[in-house]
């Protein structure tokens, strides 16, 4: 068991295994790279980079070529953490001893810190990409709100009305039922909800058309119109979601068909026993943990030119405890109450190329936010511990052969 | 998120629209005489605004003769009919001097350079003689001005990676033309004499009857007065029937009057030369806002920049060419005075001194002739391995070559008020100075542990690296063609992150080509068995080698390390994301992976001194890659500059790394039976 355990870890924290995971590192890097130029970044992204295998299709099979970015870099992770510190940390207490041992206990923390630092960086990367919230703001002078809005994710709505300006919402996000993109549904229901909805026939991207679906596609045509799932844009903001749903009245009843789709005019109605409900897919909406209004925007260019010079919002947050006056700027975001607010864009309303601008504002809720900054510090630190004290002893060794040479 | 391009692209549709204009009569004046040195440099220090930012008449005429010449001097035909100034050189600024005041002269000077005859065939103009080296005259491509916007307009919109050699050659060329264009004839305003016409009664009276004719500044000072007058006349109904024949006339005498200040101001609206009178104004003026401004408004306030083009005028009757050098010399020194007060009273244009000053000294140029010499006395040296005159000089040649290029950085950050590293062009620099210092610490520290067999080499590759370097940055300044010294967009516009992540990730670069030129030193000379007569110090010397490579090795993964990280944290504070897998990051991470490969490898004892430089090699190409490479990608966040054009030499450069490394590993394949 104890030969099990060190012979695992010699394989584990060996160099080799570093040097191989390098090596493939670079190369899914470079292919994620050069992939962005015909799929885009996003796509890129979840084949190269958050995968576990990267697959290439050849013919009619589909195979695994490469090991994805998440089987790398979870790899790389154990290989830092038992061979940067478990293997390295007994020997530290070997290099105490004999010539220079200052110089060599220096050079040995120093890997030892470094380590340290990127496996807690990869640990923040990580809990950006599990925990994180991102979305955006986009507001017209003196305009407010207090939630943001996602750039990829989706939620259907089911909203009652309970008298004039009051709506009762029931939410479920497009994480629950992204993977139902076939005829396989998912049933939702709701205490209070006087009837259930099955979801199906998820499209990321997809447009709603006049006419009968195309015989074979499988899906229905409801009054006259039929979802037509596209493949999806590279950028993948651009991309506009819908699905299928059942309405479903009771255990017996009939179900009913309808599409749900992201730029729909009007959401789809059920009247159940004198009640009224609109059922719609929309972006997921998240909340603020204040009420953000825009009080101006500027957008300069450098004179005469095109070159943007300056974007700042000028805001005022609102919650219980008052009202403070922020600048958001390029390079400069907002930092309060756990998220952070940048300047991202800003543009005239569709089809007002002349009129007045809003200003695009990204928001993240991300708990490592900080994290980048302090194992910075670590591995900075730690790097130049160590390769100053490899210096140092290349020094010490050559005046020692210089001296040997000259007696 | 990306605002710039697509503004970019609109506005130059913009721009394209408006080439179609006719060309202004042309002026029959040409000059017979050099400027006088004085005149010249006087004009070379006028304050202009162009590309965001103020900078001497001198930088703008560089910049565009650059553009379109390709060279920084241009060379006029030894023809009779350029008279006394057939076969000399002209300086940009002189050259500008004949395009702003005397177009008709400076339309026949072959200065449109043209490297692939296929683009004339492309718009029907094979007929077209072929100039000296490839130039053309303006006048000889006016009057295929429409056919050349024609075809180039289909192009504009097209991204220039997707674009042909030829149709970037085409809008090239048509670029340049309007760049020409824009700026042809930007002082010929000052040189009007406007007739007052006898029936033109309104003129009579604002100018006085006496006066026959009138210039531009005079024309501004009324210019208010006039406009009133004018509309005046045009609303009152006449009283009888010869007086409507008077008021016609006097009508149409202004009408006319007003027509050829108006079409002159309007064709020399590319040239920003007046600075406002309204501090809150940061946009200079040119002569048609000018002109419009002093039509409408008040005088008083325009009065100094009226007083400007007095003086410019004053400095053009003079003749800038004349028998009399004194007084044109003290014309010209007024103007630019007044123009420099009327800046300065604005807080601006304090560094037009000093940036003339810094193109005339050309560190990077002189630099450059000394790494060369420094190459020359280094190779020497190790023919005269004896000598120590001839060590001791490629030392002081290169050292002097490293220091210049710092003086130059260091008045470049001046200039600016930046950290030394903003633009792709400044990268060369950047990196080609301190590599070379880092090579020359090298050559320092062989130096002081005595060791015999690595002398000359780190110098060697110092100067090697000088040159080219100083080489390549000269040949993107003329390639790119644009200010070096750009107005930062918005999101660059940060001295902490510039200095901080821009320049530790170019470190970074630099010390991986280090390494990589000092693998190829490690394998070229294995391969061709250089000291291979004495194995004891080739020995010692490719061991030396390898250190230095190892060392180059460290200090790249310690700053592409550092400013890899640094790059997520600027990315975290200005899009919301640490890391983006963008082309740029994802360069900068191959860079750190592939060093750590080396090191870890060389640990596991996975490679040694030959090894590491087959793989320093390699490295080359992804420092290429992520340096120049993943901007001809054009995709991403980072695509600050994408020049077509350069794909060929980057894939060259690839290519010849990677037949370098791979000779190499075949060159140490072979020794290994040997030892």
């Amino acid at each position: 068991m104890r030969r099990l355990l060190t012979s695992s870890i010699a394989v584990l924290g060996s160099l080799r295994l570093s040097v191989a995971l390098f090596g493939l590192l670079t190369l899914i890097t470079w292919a994620g790279t050069i992939a962005q130029e015909t799929i885009g970044l996003q796509q890129a992204q979840r084949e190269y980079f958050e995968s576990w295998l990267v697959f290439r299709r050849a013919g009619d099979l589909v195979l695994p070529v490469l090991p994805g970015g998440m089987s790398l870099i979870t790899a790389l992770f154990v290989n830092l953490l038992v061979g940067g510190l478990l293997r390295l940390l007994p020997r530290l207490r070997a290099r105490a001893h004999g010539r220079a041992r200052g110089l060599r206990l220096a050079s040995g923390c120093g890997v030892a810190i470094t380590h340290l630092g990127i496996a807690a960086l990869l640990l923040a990367c990580l809990a950006k990409y599990r925990l994180a919230e991102e979305g955006g703001i986009q507001l017209f002078e003196g305009q407010s709100t207090s939630e943001f809005v996602s750039y990829e994710d989706w939620e259907i709505v089911v909203h009652e009305r309970i008298e004039a300006g009051l709506l009762r919402e029931h939410l479920v996000p497009s994480a629950a039922f992204a993977d139902r993109q076939d005829g396989r549904s998912l049933r939702l229901r709701a205490p209070g909800l006087p009837f259930e909805l099955l979801v199906s026939d998820f499209a990321p991207h997809a447009e709603v058309r006049r006419g009968p679906a195309p015989p074979g596609s499988g899906l229905p045509t409801v009054d006259g119109f039929h979802l037509r799932p596209l493949a999806p844009q590279t950028e993948w903001e651009r991309n506009v979601a819908g699905c299928l749903v059942r309405v479903l009245r009771g255990p017996d009843a009939e179900p009913e068909p309808g599409i749900l789709w992201g730029l729909a005019q009007h959401p789809l109605a059920v009247a159940v026993d004198g009640r009224s409900f609109g059922i719609g897919l929309r972006r997921q909406r998240s909340p603020l943990p204040f009420r953000l209004q825009l009080d101006s925007f500027t957008h300069r260019t450098w004179p005469n030119t095109t070159i943007p010079r300056e974007f700042a919002s000028e805001v005022t947050l609102l919650d219980e405890g008052g009202t403070e006056r922020r600048q958001i700027r390029m390079n400069e975001p907002l930092r309060r109450d756990g998220v952070v607010v940048y300047q991202a864009s800003f543009g005239p309303a569709a089809g007002d190329p002349g009129g007045p601008r809003f200003s695009g504002l990204s928001v993240v809720r991300n708990p490592a936010d900080a994290w980048p900054w302090y194992t910075l510090y670590a591995i900075a630190t730690g790097m130049l511990l160590h390769f100053v004290a490899r210096m140092a002893l290349f020094v010490r060794d050559q005046r020692r052969a210089l001296r040997g040479r000259s007696t | 998120v990306r605002f710039g391009r697509r503004l970019a692209l609109a506005l130059l549709g913009g721009l394209l629209a408006g080439l179609t204009g006719r060309v202004p009569a042309q002026d029959a004046q040409v000059r017979s005489a050099p400027y006088p040195a004085a005149v010249v440099e006087a004009f070379a220090h006028l304050p202009v605004q162009d590309g965001g930012r103020i900078k001497p008449l001198d930088t703008l005429a560089r910049i565009l003769l650059l553009r379109i010449r390709g060279r920084r001097s241009l060379d006029v035909p030894d023809e009779p009919r350029f008279g006394a100034l057939a076969g000399e050189r002209l300086t940009p600024i002189e050259w500008f001097l004949d395009l702003a005041t005397l177009p008709a002269q400076a339309d026949r000077y072959p200065v449109f350079r043209i490297e692939d005859r296929d683009v004339l065939d492309l718009v029907g103009l094979e007929a077209l003689a072929a100039g000296k080296r490839d130039l053309y005259a303006f006048e000889q491509l006016a009057p295929h001005v429409d056919e050349i916007a024609a075809r180039a307009r289909a192009h504009v919109h097209t991204e220039e990676k997707h674009r042909t050699r030829l149709q970037n050659q085409l809008v090239d060329l048509y670029e340049d033309l309007l760049a020409y264009r824009g700026l042809r004839g930007a002082f010929a305003p000052a040189r009007l004499e406007l007739t007052i016409p006898p029936e033109g009664r309104t003129l009579r009276r604002a100018f006085g009857e006496a006066a026959r004719t009138v210039r531009l500044s005079d024309l501004l000072e009324n210019g208010a007065r006039l406009l009133a007058a004018y509309r005046a006349l045009s609303t009152t109904a006449p009283g009888s029937e010869a007086e409507r024949a008077v008021q016609a006339a006097d009508l149409a005498a202004l009408d006319r009057f007003l027509s050829a200040p108006l079409e002159a101001t309007r064709a020399a609206a590319g040239l920003r030369w007046i600075p406002p009178g309204d501090p809150a104004e940061e946009a200079w003026q040119d002569f048609s806002e000018l002109f419009a401004a002093a039509l409408q408004d008040d005088l008083g306030r325009a009065g100094p920049q009226i007083e400007a083009v007095g003086r410019l005028e004053a400095a053009l009757d003079a003749g800038l060419a004349a028998a009399d050098p004194a007084a044109s010399e003290a014309a010209a020194r007024a103007l630019v005075d007044r123009v420099q007060a009327l800046a300065a009273a604005r807080g601006e244009g304090r560094q037009i001194e000093a940036e003339v000053a810094f193109h005339r000294r050309d560190a990077f140029g002189r630099a450059q002739l000394l790494f060369v010499a420094g190459l020359l006395l280094a190779l020497s040296s190790f023919l005269l391995p004896r000598s120590a005159l001839v060590y001791g000089l490629s030392w002081l040649v290169n050292a002097g070559a490293v220091l210049l290029m710092a003086f130059g950085l260091v008045e470049r950050c001046l200039l600016r008020g930046r950290p030394p590293v903003t633009t792709l062009y400044e990268t060369i620099l950047f990196v080609t100075a301190t590599g070379t210092l880092l090579a020359l610490c090298f050559e320092g520290v062989v130096v002081a542990v005595r060791a015999a067999s690595a002398r000359r080499i780190a110098i060697a590759v110092a100067a090697a690296l000088g040159a080219l370097g100083s080489f390549v940055a000269a040949r993107h300044e003329v390639f790119v063609g644009e200010d070096t010294m750009p107005q930062l967009q918005a999101v660059l516009d940060t001295n902490f992150w510039l200095s901080t992540h821009v320049t530790t990730v170019t470190l970074g670069y630099m010390a991986a080509l280090l390494a990589g030129f000092l693998g190829h030193v490690q394998l070229l000379g294995r391969l061709f068995g250089w000291r291979r007569g004495r194995p004891q110090l080739a020995a010692a010397t490719y061991r030396w080698i390898g250190r230095m490579t190892y060392a180059a090795i460290c200090f790249a993964v310690l700053m592409a390390t550092i400013g890899t990280i640094l790059g997520g944290v600027w990315a975290n504070d200005s899009w919301g994301r640490f890391w983006g897998w963008d082309p740029k990051e994802n360069g900068a991470l191959m860079i750190v992976l592939w060093n750590l490969l080396i090191l870890h490898g060389r640990l596991a004892g996975l490679w040694r001194d030959g090894g590491i430089a087959v793989l320093a090699v390699c490295g080359n190409v992804i420092v290429a890659f992520s340096w120049w490479g993943v901007n001809l990608m054009g995709v991403g966040l980072h695509s600050y500059g994408f020049q077509s054009g350069l794909k060929l030499w980057v894939s060259l450069f690839y290519a010849s790394q990677v037949l370098v490394a791979a000779i190499g590993w075949i060159g140490l394949r072979r020794e290994r039976p040997r030892t």
